[in-house]
């Protein structure tokens, strides 16, 4: 099951996944993608305590994300990313 | 550094044969913008709004040999889109004001994120110059950057810099000249849109040729429009007319996928440059950063940490700023008030004139001004957690209760500051994007109890509650916060059902630059300042009349015929006339509850508190407290919110809510205080 897609918001600690989707406006895509986050980005969760906002690290820098944003941004761990 | 020279911008004339450039100065937020545009312009800063908007604009000068540099410090933001007010305005004031260099100032610890910024500056005419700050942290990251390949790459000037440390400013200003003068190259290498949609902007240029208004580029808007820039649509939808409109609009339902190839295109571009340009360690140390968020942003530990960093804020507050404070008040405002008095008597002026300088300009507006050094010792202790990284964290943890009351973790740090003064806290809601959301914590931030109602409880609540004075200070201080948690949840339910997005960087921590923070500590300070100087003076001035006229004492005055007027009213919260006029005071500045006691109850023989001890009782005593606690905002705080909502009916609602909500909550503890005795 390692290359199920997934929301941000449901993977754990220290994990590193790759961006495949960015869901909403073109306001949320924009300013995520201005961020860093959009498809093909590599991201690794710095703490996702199960409840409240995340914090992940992408391209050098440290973004914290409210549940609702994470939920919308859909990730594929990185093992399953070389299986097409 | 050499070469700049401070002086306040109204003076700031060019000398003969110098040359004036017109420089802007661009970056994401915390790549240390702030502290470059501080070397460059020192005090010659001028800090005010762009036109018709609440958001700060700084410019400020620089002389460099024989050039003025003006320098103007656009909003930090992440890219250029029409996505915030921000974004529209440092777009708009390259495009439309043209300047002559644009300095792009970017981290080179977080080199591929914060080079977007510029991928987009370079899609406008003004020619660019790459500042790459804080080398000096890129390197204790373990990052090898070559300023010169990157230069040879974007065919752009590149100045390497640590800000901080004052190295490569001067680099970066004779970089400027340099470019503006034509004596260093500049061709520009700019990113270009992924593969796949190519054609697709090369049909739009075509279709858009002679079209686009000016001083609009060309391709700029094409992209723009690719990317479904909301403001650049309307803009060419009004130049086209609804045929040609009809032709493009087709075209771009097509490609709404274009926004990435866009993006993406982008961060390629930037991945070439970094892959030839930097070396880097393959798995990074584990950095400072990091190590130190493991505890800072931990679910319990960064609660922690964050009841002791704010807890540090007031205990530095309380113990350097109160007796300075104290000082002012007792010592130097008195000696002033007893220096003038004394020049009065000397040539005999009218008690008017007497009444109107002592009692009304400096017992009003000069015992606010005496609460400066408290709010300087806040804002520095704030400004030092700020600018190291903190408190971005603190908004973090307290994320998740914010959104309680439909706020998130950015609100927290307004409200936060309003422990000092609501003025600044209403002021730094610029933080939120969201246009909701903001007005919400603009509406809330009074009900944070700041140093003035702080002092108000230090004085009244020994008087009539001796012992356990500390308790019941805690007490309303908690009431407070415990209404404010209470009508952020109602007014949510009702007007403000919105999710409101929550998305934050946080910057890397790195050691407080003093020249930074003293900068901020003293434009806060001087607004209050400011207000002091104005509003609060004339009010002052105004209710300082109302308590004089029409016989000269206060008990006969227009201002106790309003109190009198106000009893049956206060009556049902066990407040005489006397206190329902020492409450309308409390509007000019809080701590005049107390000062306007003193003169109603008459206290010249014995002190005010063995006075109002005999005279108020107990529950009568707490409904007043708890009355002031909640009272509408002081004069300056409504001016400000006025001034930052914009609207006279949010001013006024928010005036409404307080009186009813202190009212209310007076009434409720007196009478069930009086039942209960």
């Amino acid at each position: 099951m390692a290359c199920l897609i997934r929301p941000m918001s449901e993977i754990a600690d220290g994990k590193r996944v790759i961006v495949k989707e960015v869901s909403g406006g073109k306001g949320f895509v924009t300013r995520m993608a201005a961020l860093g986050v959009l498809p093909g980005t590599e991201i690794e969760m710095v703490r996702n305590t199960g409840r409240g906002p995340i914090i992940i690290k992408v391209k050098g820098s440290f973004l914290a994300l409210g549940r609702g944003e994470a939920a919308r941004v859909l990730v594929q761990e990185e093992n399953g990313a070389r299986v097409p | 550094m050499q070469g700049c020279h401070d002086s306040p911008e109204a003076m700031v004339k060019p000398k003969a044969g110098e040359k004036i450039l017109k420089v802007a100065l661009a970056g994401q937020p915390n790549v240390g913008k702030s502290t470059v545009f501080n070397i460059l312009t020192g005090l010659s800063q001028h800090v005010g709004n762009w036109p018709g908007k609440t958001v700060e604009k700084k410019s400020g000068y620089c002389r460099y040999g024989n050039h003025l540099l003006h320098i103007v410090d656009l909003p930090g933001t992440y890219s250029l889109t029409a996505n915030s007010v921000e974004e529209r305005i440092a777009r708009d004031y390259i495009i439309k004001e043209k300047p002559d260099v644009v300095i792009a100032l970017v981290d080179a610890a977080i080199l591929e994120r914060s080079l977007y910024l510029l991928a987009e500056l370079l899609l406008l005419p003004s020619p660019v110059v790459l500042g790459l700050n804080m080398m000096d942290v890129a390197e204790q990251h373990g990052y090898k950057i070559d300023p010169q390949k990157i230069q040879a790459i974007l065919g752009i000037p590149v100045v390497p810099m640590v800000a901080s440390k004052n190295q490569g400013v001067r680099e970066l200003v004779e970089t400027v000249i340099g470019v503006a003068e034509g004596s260093i190259p500049y061709s520009p290498k700019r990113p270009e849109i992924k593969e796949a949609h190519r054609p697709v902007l090369e049909k739009l240029q075509e279709l858009l040729n002679g079209l686009v208004p000016e001083p609009y580029p060309l391709e700029w808007v094409s992209i723009k429009l690719l990317e479904g820039d909301a403001e650049v649509t309307e803009l060419v939808k009004a130049k086209l007319g609804s045929e040609k409109w009809e032709e493009i609009s087709a075209l771009l339902k097509g490609h709404e996928d274009a926004i990435l190839d866009i993006a993406g295109g982008r961060y390629e571009w930037i991945g070439k440059l970094v892959k030839s340009a930097v070396e880097r360690p393959g798995i990074g140390p584990v950095t400072l950063t990091e190590r130190l968020d493991r505890i800072a942003t931990h679910p319990f530990w960064g609660l922690i940490t964050m009841a002791l960093a704010l807890g540090l804020v007031f205990w530095f507050t309380y113990t350097l700023g109160s007796p300075i404070q104290r000082w002012l008040e007792e010592v130097v405002l008195a000696s002033v008030i007893s220096f003038v008095s004394s020049w009065l008597e000397s040539w005999k002026a009218p008690a008017l004139i007497e009444g109107l300088l002592i009692d009304g300009v400096l017992g009003g507006a000069g015992t606010v001004i005496s609460f400066f050094p408290i709010l300087a010792v806040f804002f520095a202790a704030f400004g030092f957690l700020e600018d190291i990284g903190y408190v971005a964290r603190a908004a973090y943890v307290m994320d998740r209760f914010m959104h309680w009351l439909g706020l998130h973790g950015k609100s927290f740090l307004p409200l936060f500051m309003g422990f000092g003064c609501n003025v600044p806290a209403v002021l730094g809601t610029r933080i939120i994007e969201d246009m909701k959301a903001r007005l919400l914590t603009i509406i809330l931030a009074s009900f944070v109890p700041c140093t003035a109602r702080m002092a108000v409880l230090a004085f009244l609540t020994p008087v009539f509650f001796g012992r356990n004075a500390f308790l019941v200070s805690w007490g309303l201080i908690l009431l407070n916060l415990l209404i404010l948690a209470l009508v952020g949840k109602v007014m949510n339910a009702f007007f403000f059902k919105e999710h409101v997005p929550f998305i934050m960087e946080l910057p890397l921590y790195h050691l407080p630059n003093f020249r930074t923070i003293g900068l901020t500590v003293w434009h806060r300070t001087a607004s209050f300042l400011r207000k002091a100087g104005t509003v609060i003076l004339a009010v002052s001035v105004a209710v300082w009349f109302l308590s004089y006229f029409p016989t000269g004492s206060a008990e006969n005055s227009l201002l106790s015929k309003i109190g009198n007027l106000l009893e049956p009213i206060g009556r049902v919260a066990g407040l005489d006339s006397r206190m329902m006029v020492a409450l309308i005071t409390s509007f000019v500045a809080k701590e005049n509850a107390v000062a306007t006691l003193g003169v109603l109850y008459g206290a010249e023989e014995e002190t005010l508190a063995s006075v109002l001890e005999r005279e108020i009782s107990p529950e009568s005593g707490l409904s007043f407290l708890v009355i002031v606690m909640l009272f509408i905002p002081c004069v300056a705080t409504i001016s400000v919110i006025r001034q930052e909502t914009g609207s006279w009916r949010w001013t006024l609602a928010t005036i409404g809510l307080y009186l009813f909500v202190s009212f209310l909550a007076g009434v409720a503890v007196y009478q069930v205080l009086s039942l209960l005795k």
